[in-house]
């Protein structure tokens, strides 16, 4: 097995990596492929007309040796829903599979990017036994038969599937064609993908680059038969030794002993000899072998009395921790050959000078010349202040922690951090609101204003009487289709169940009860009784309420029940629906003024808040205000223990109007111990 | 090579016979190294036979010759491993002055 095929690079992406990318960026129906997932599939051909509901439990990849990747979606609890013929079948399971070329998309001038043609895809739906029989059972009596089912199911997939065309998995690779590229910022000559499939367990994605312009015809990818990923990772991005010392080692040389590249000895360049400390340089060359790369020279040093010429060798092994590589040089004390004219004798003194002088010369310019500046000039040069695939194919970062070199090159192995979209969970949601469908006058007049710490003002007022409906629609997640639902309300006291049988009807259930007159704080009822027409249609539930009842509020919740027995409900504490049958505007400027007089009121609260570290809300804007914002003025005017707390509160809930209902029946009052009896400061719990 | 001990009887008769020692130290292991650490010594294994006299005018030539340790080349000819640093002589000793 060939490590890099003749290439300069190859960075080879796990299947469980390509997976969670495809399951990142690859849409079905609109929807993300993210399994478990549901799409609907619309169906009008062949005297059928209806949808087929699918969920996809699990979806799995596999590669293969043509450059192509099977996509295998499993489903299960999956409905056929026909218009024409009308028809109902549940419970269906199977898997369709998805096989789509693989290959590099021109995302733009010099740019590749990873990517699947699903424009070529080929698509193939199989139901399993118990599905074909249910098929059979439901299509009886109609002019379908299960296996025209399957084709039209098939058809209707690859329809889908065609529509989704090509697809580039990241942002791409820079492949500049006729130049020398780098390592850091990446930067290809050539890039060819391919599949590496060593076995059915051993299969990886490869990216197989040239970076060398000399080595343009190089490479030929089939000569790679197995994966280098390791157990357990990711990324795994092997780099050949001629990439290596063209790349990394003879440009750090070049760097650490400050010339050029080609100002280096060979095997770098062919500039004779290298002047360093004192020594000449005469050869500098790095060779792969198994567990580290062997790095050699040679030197001359000449001086009175004495001719030096040397070898050195060290061995270069590499350390890695997320995106560190820390290289470490083990120099070897070199060899030296010392040649003694007769003029300067044996002295024993001057043979100590000399193997100190010539030997110290050489440690110093190997050393400072290799070990530091190599061993960051490799770290920039491999992964410098980015990883090489970090902008490559949505993989936002790669952590290594494995690296081995063998005489085919070096090879670090690492996790790929992948942002996945969110989860979906079986579960069921209402979505609706409450609009007002007819408003009348009740009545009308002026109201003398008295706020805190303004003179009296007078300010006209209407009183309006509002026929609300509450249109809601149960929308559920990952159950099989059609649901059976059940709505119920939980009335304001918390107590009180209503459920909403049957088609249509009227409820009627206890509830505390709001009215907006008298000015400014209102009036409000105990235990009043209220009524809720409604009606449902499919998943859809209106609710109507009675005008003259005035105001209130309670939860609404529904619990869906699939064709397998699978449930979802709505949780604690429901859905708030808050009808607003009896509300009052107030004209002449009031909105201005109590803002005005509220503020300069809550200024000389905060300034004699009973604790200094007490947060202070000293007034809120009436312009549609959060319920939090507005649960945290009305705690702190409760929890002031002023005199005028009841006028404060009074006038913040004629200003706010809808608003601060709405924070008084939010959750997040009752979470705070906020659940008044009825609207004055003594009313609250503080 | 010739084996055979080589008689010294003075300085001149030893750089007459300089090529011929310097073949047999340079094909001792180390040699070059031993004759560093101590040429007398080195003379001798190598069959060269140094009258006291010639021993005498060397020394005169070059007085750090007095000072020499056999320990350093008992230690180094003891060992069969190749030095890290090794010399190769040219030349055995200091001329006289012209």
């Amino acid at each position: 097995m060939s490590l890099l095929a003749g290439f300069d690079m190859v960075t080879e992406f796990s299947l469980a990596a390509l997976l969670r990318l495809i399951k990142s960026q690859v849409t079905l129906a609109g929807i993300i492929v993210n399994a478990p997932f549901e799409f609907d599939l619309t169906v009008a051909a062949g005297g059928l007309d209806g949808s087929v509901h699918v969920i996809v439990d699990d979806l799995t990849l596999n590669l293969n040796s043509d450059d192509s990747a099977t996509l295998t979606f499993k489903f299960s609890n999956s409905s056929i829903l026909g218009t024409t013929p009308a028809l109902t079948i549940t419970a269906l399971d199977g898997s369709f599979t998805v096989k789509t070329p693989l290959g590099l998309v021109a995302l733009g001038q010099n740019l590749m990017a990873p990517g699947a043609n699903l424009g070529a895809a080929t698509v193939n739906v199989a139901f399993s036994q118990a599905a074909q029989s249910k098929l059979s059972a439901g299509l009886g009596g109609t002019a379908i038969s299960p296996a025209q089912f399957t084709s039209l199911a098939q058809s209707a997939l690859s329809t889908l599937v065609l529509q989704q065309g090509i697809v580039p998995l990241g942002k791409g690779f820079k492949v500049v064609t006729g130049s020398t590229g780098a390592l850091s910022p990446l930067q290809y000559e050539r890039l060819e993908l391919h599949c590496i499939v060593g076995s059915p367990t051993s299969q990886a994605l490869g990216l197989f680059g040239i970076l060398l312009v000399s080595h343009h015809s190089h490479g030929n990818a089939a000569l790679k038969t197995a994966p280098a990923l390791t157990a357990a990772h990711d990324v795994a991005v092997s780099i050949s030794p001629d990439a290596f010392h063209s790349l990394v080692f003879c440009p750090a040389m070049a760097s650490s002993l400050g010339a050029s590249v080609s100002g280096l000895p060979k095997s770098c360049a062919n500039a004779g000899e290298l002047e360093t400390q004192g020594v000449s340089l005469t050869k500098i060359a790095d060779s792969f072998t198994s567990g580290h790369v062997d790095i050699d020279g040679e030197f001359e040093k000449s001086g009175f009395c004495y001719d030096a010429s040397g070898t050195f060798h060290g061995e270069l092994t590499f350390t890695v921790s997320g995106t560190t590589l820390t290289p470490s040089l083990a120099l070897d004390q070199p060899e030296v050959d010392v040649s003694i004219p007769w003029y300067c004798g044996p002295a024993s003194g001057f043979a100590i000078g000399v193997t100190a002088l010539v030997g110290a010369a050489v440690v110093n310019a190997i050393a400072q010349g290799i070990a530091d500046d190599y061993a960051e000039g490799a770290v920039d040069s491999i992964l410098g202040k980015s990883v090489p695939s970090q902008s490559v194919s949505g993989i936002t970062g790669v952590s290594f922690d494995q690296a081995a070199a063998t005489s085919e090159g070096l090879t670090l192995n690492g996790l790929a951090s992948i942002p996945m979209p969110p989860g979906t969970a079986k579960g069921l949601t209402l979505t609706g609101s409450v609009t007002t469908s007819d408003q009348s006058q009740v009545s009308s007049g002026n109201y003398t204003a008295i706020l805190p710490l303004c003179p009296p003002k007078v300010f006209p007022y209407t009183e309006y009487a509002q026929l609300q409906t509450a249109s809601y629609q149960a929308v559920p997640r990952l159950l099989g289709l059609p649901i059976t639902l059940d709505w119920w309300i939980l009335a304001g006291d918390g107590v009180t169940k209503v459920s909403l049988t049957g088609a249509a009807g009227t409820i009627p259930f206890p509830s505390q009860t709001f009215f907006a007159l008298p000015l400014p704080a209102g009036n409000y009822v105990n235990d009043a009784m209220v009524h809720l027409t409604y009606a449902k249609s499919g998943s859809m539930l209106s609710l109507t309420n009675v005008p003259s009842e005035g105001t209130f509020t309670f939860a609404l919740y529904a619990k869906a029940t699939d064709p397998v027995g699978n449930v979802a409900e709505i949780l604690v504490p429901g859905t708030s629906v808050m009808f607003e049958g009896n509300i009052v505007t107030i004209g002449g400027g009031y909105q201005d003024y109590a803002a005005q007089c509220m503020a300069t009121f809550g200024k000389l609260m905060h300034r004699f808040r009973p604790h200094a570290d007490l947060t202070f809300t000293p007034w809120v804007p009436v312009n549609y205000p959060s319920p939090d914002t507005l649960i945290s003025y009305i705690r702190t005017i409760v929890a002031s223990g002023d005199i005028r707390a009841d006028e404060a509160l009074a006038h913040a809930k004629l200003a706010h109007g809808s608003s601060f209902y709405r924070a008084l029946f939010s959750p997040e009052a009752k979470d705070v111990g906020l659940r008044p009896k009825g609207i004055s400061a003594s009313d609250f719990e503080k | 090579m010739s084996s055979d001990p080589i008689k010294i009887n003075s300085f001149e008769e030893l750089i007459q016979h300089e090529p011929e020692i310097l073949a047999r130290i340079a094909k001792v292991p180390n040699g070059g190294n031993l004759f560093m650490a101590h040429p007398f010594l080195m003379l001798m294994d190598v069959g060269v036979e140094l009258s006291a006299a010639t021993q005498e005018e060397i020394i005169q030539l070059d007085p750090y010759l007095t000072g020499l340790s056999p320990t350093s080349y008992r230690a180094l000819k003891a060992t069969t491993h190749r030095q890290l640093i090794r010399f190769h002589l040219r030349g055995l000793f200091r001329r006289r002055e012209t």
